[in-house]
């Protein structure tokens, strides 16, 4: 395996869509770290 | 490909968070790649493909690639910085801190070596304005935590700066810049971007000396920074020292378009082309250069038709140029937009003054002058203002030659007085007669130059009422007594505007001087890029000397007259200097500087006669300390450095010698517009670069360990 992304999000949801976007030709595998993804009413 | 969300454990937020994902997992289980590329979510990969091939052609010894990292703020300015965030997954590569996480360091301990690499990352977030002042004060207290831990880290101090700065807490973002400048080994990369920093507080603050400090610390190391001379640029600006500015702003261009792997990495600006053409046009236009101000600006609205700033500037210059129906839509344009009100409001006043000059009854300008025998000379100087002024008057002392017939073919108004022995009263008489709302005067031995003379009735019309004077720069080559020529760059204010004869008026026999009635009124003197050419001393060395021996008549009958006038005793100090009583010279223009009444300009003026005469006599360690108190008053004095070198070397001092002597250069290469009343002698580059080579010689022994 090549290469690994870990994208660093918090209550992002709107930014993340496109973010994954850009990566998923090229990573073989994502790893999303943050604090309660997507929960907006942290 | 597979998907895992995963939570930092037991951590606060945002503790250490993009250390955790690296942080004392096995790679077999949280990440299984050879390389991990870490991305925030508000950034965007832009060339996967790029990516793959980097990684597929990645020597061995590679630990970890910059990636270029590129984002545009609200003003439209791109931000390009190197970061490493693609790694080698190996166990001892991690970052480390809480925030502004850095991995250099561990990339190195273990083994391995930082590559460049073509991938770029664009970051796209944070366009609402609430959301990022809450980033912004996130991060304010998780870098007070951390400093905490760290208080002597340079680099926490230093992000803390920014993050104050952008939640506008100017004078924290000092104090923690001070910090990081204490406990930062000078001439580090990181030293560098703190000095870039401070330099940016300051003038913020409106403080272009403090900041052109840092910035010429930084320009030592790297003389093509690009921040730095962008800094260094708007410190010029905000000095309204035009012409230096805008060689500041073309070498700002050229260093951008090549920037090096050390300016990536400390990161660099990248303005739009239409706004480095527009603080470029700047420049021109403050300097009267109208025709290149205006295809600059048209060029950038060419690429970039929305750019108020050059839309604004381009209406000043309609406005400067008279072609008010041409700034009228521009105006309006800019009003349709929501112009930034202090764009809007100077465009307005602008109009203002040029349709309150249109109404004007006066005439514009008169051209004054006082003659006696001048028929050979005349026709050239009338020649050189008679299409830009309204009327011509002059004063003739007694002519026996054809003067007064010239002055009559050009339509001049003519009046004889009889000499007096007093220039004043003779040039009062002239203006007396003027009519013109700005008078001009010149000598019969002078000339206004063609690019000032095309300049001139624009340049007037738009001067706020508050200026009462221009400053001219005058150039004329002189003779020396041993037969040398070399270029004399006076600064005198020879246009100034008609209050009305006695209110305004000119005092002295000799060395009139027109500014204290001006400076009386409560009305300002200010640069101005007109120029006047002087011929007067091509003359033969007889007439020359008669003309030394009439001024010292003059001065003399003037000190008895007012021994307290400073200025008289400082002229009469350099004419007898000329006449070769160098004792008295001397004591005239001690006496004039312990009166203590003369201008800054004109008291390093003095001090320089005053080296140059113990020059002459070799008194070494004397002529060293006139030139530092000529320095004093006007630190990049070009003559007063290069005094100053002389004499340090004549003393065995060449290293001090030769930074003496680089200060002059530098300092000739682009003259300051003057602002009050001065001379400078220019010093031919070749007698200085002669003068730099053999002291870089005697330096280099001198400062060699033996």
């Amino acid at each position: 395996m090549l290469l690994s992304v870990c994208i660093i999000a918090r209550n992002e949801a709107e930014f993340l869509p496109e973010c994954l976007e850009s990566v998923v030709s090229v990573a073989d595998e994502i790893i999303l770290s943050g604090h309660r993804l997507g929960g907006r009413h942290h | 490909m597979s998907w895992r969300a995963g939570t930092a454990a037991g951590c606060s937020p945002y503790r250490g968070r993009r250390t955790s994902p690296l942080r004392g997992t096995s790679r077999s289980r949280r990440h299984r790649g050879e390389w991990i590329l870490s991305l925030d979510a508000d950034e965007r990969l832009c060339n996967a493909e790029l990516l793959h091939d980097t990684l597929l052609q990645a020597s061995p010894d590679v630990g970890g690639f910059l990636l270029e990292h590129l984002s545009t703020d609200a003003e439209g300015n791109r931000h390009r910085t190197w970061l490493l965030r693609l790694l080698r997954n190996h166990p001892h590569i991690r970052f480390r801190g809480r925030i502004h996480e850095q991995v250099a360091e561990s990339i190195q301990q273990a083994g391995y070596r930082i590559c460049p690499s073509p991938v770029r990352l664009v970051h796209v977030g944070y366009s609402n304005v609430e959301l990022l002042r809450r980033k912004h004060e996130r991060n304010r207290q998780l870098l007070l935590q951390a400093l905490q831990e760290e208080p002597d880290s340079g680099y926490l101090w230093l992000q803390y700066a920014r993050t104050a700065l952008a939640l506008g807490q100017a004078a924290e973002a000092d104090y923690a810049l001070e910090r990081a400048a204490g406990c930062t080994p000078e001439e580090s990369p990181l030293w560098t971007q703190i000095r870039l920093w401070q330099a940016h507080v300051a003038l913020q603050q409106q403080q272009p000396t403090a900041a052109t400090k840092h910035l010429q610390a930084v320009l030592r190391h790297y003389p093509d920074h690009p921040t730095a001379l962008q800094l260094y640029a708007e410190a010029l600006l905000q000095q309204r020292n035009w012409q230096r500015c805008l060689q500041a702003y073309e070498r700002w261009e050229r260093a951008l378009a090549q920037p090096t792997a050390e300016h990536l990495l400390l990161g660099i600006t990248e303005p739009s082309a239409a706004e480095i053409a527009c603080r470029k046009a700047y420049c021109l236009y403050m300097l009267g250069r109208w025709e290149e101000a205006e295809s600059l600006l048209l060029d950038a609205l060419q690429q970039a038709p929305d750019h108020l700033g050059c839309r604004a500037l381009l209406g000043h210059v309609y406005l400067s140029t008279g072609r008010l129906e041409h700034a009228e839509p521009l105006l309006a344009d800019l009003e349709r937009r929501n112009a930034p009100p202090t764009l809007l409001r100077s465009l307005q006043q602008h109009r203002e003054r040029r349709l309150r000059a249109r109404q004007r009854t006066r005439p514009l300008l008169s051209f004054s002058m006082i003659v006696r025998d001048e028929a050979q000379r005349l026709p050239a100087c009338l020649d050189s203002v008679r299409d830009v002024v309204d009327e011509i008057v002059i004063v003739d002392t007694g002519s026996q030659d054809d003067t007064p017939e010239i002055a009559r073919r050009y339509g001049a108004l003519l009046f004889h007085v009889a000499w007096q022995e007093d220039f004043a009263a003779a040039r009062n008489e002239a203006l007396r007669h003027c009519q013109g709302e700005w008078i001009l005067y010149l000598d019969a031995d002078e000339q206004l130059a063609p690019e000032s003379a095309r300049l001139l009735r624009n340049l007037l019309e738009d001067t706020p009422e508050e200026v009462g004077a221009l400053i001219c720069t005058i150039e004329s080559p002189h003779r020396t007594a041993d037969g040398r020529v070399e270029l004399h760059r006076g600064a005198y204010p020879r246009v100034f505007r008609n209050y009305g004869y006695p209110t305004i008026r000119f005092v002295g026999r000799a060395h009139e001087q027109i500014s204290p009635s001006i400076l009386a009124l409560g009305k300002q003197i200010v640069a101005s890029p007109l120029r006047i050419l002087h011929f007067g001393y091509d003359q033969a060395p007889q007439v020359l000397q008669q003309k030394v021996w009439r001024n010292y008549r003059l001065l003399m009958q003037q000190v008895q007259q007012e021994p307290l006038d400073a200025y008289a005793w400082f002229q009469l100090g350099q004419t007898l200097a000329r006449l070769q009583f160098y004792t008295e010279a001397e004591s005239a223009l001690r006496f004039a500087l312990q009166l203590g009444t003369l201008s800054h300009a004109m008291s390093a003026s003095a001090a320089i006669v005053l080296a140059q005469l113990c020059g002459r006599s070799r008194r070494i360690g004397e002529m060293l300390s006139w030139a530092e108190y000529a320095l004093h008053y006007v630190p990049d004095h070009v003559y007063a450095l290069y005094l100053k070198a002389r004499a340090l070397r004549f003393l065995g001092r060449p290293c001090e010698a030769l930074e003496a002597l680089r200060n002059a250069r530098a300092s000739q290469r682009v003259p300051e517009l003057p602002t009050t009343a001065a001379v400078q002698i220019v010093v031919p580059e070749e007698v200085l670069e002669q003068e730099e080579r053999e002291l870089a010689e005697l330096a280099a022994q001198e400062c060699s360990p033996a």
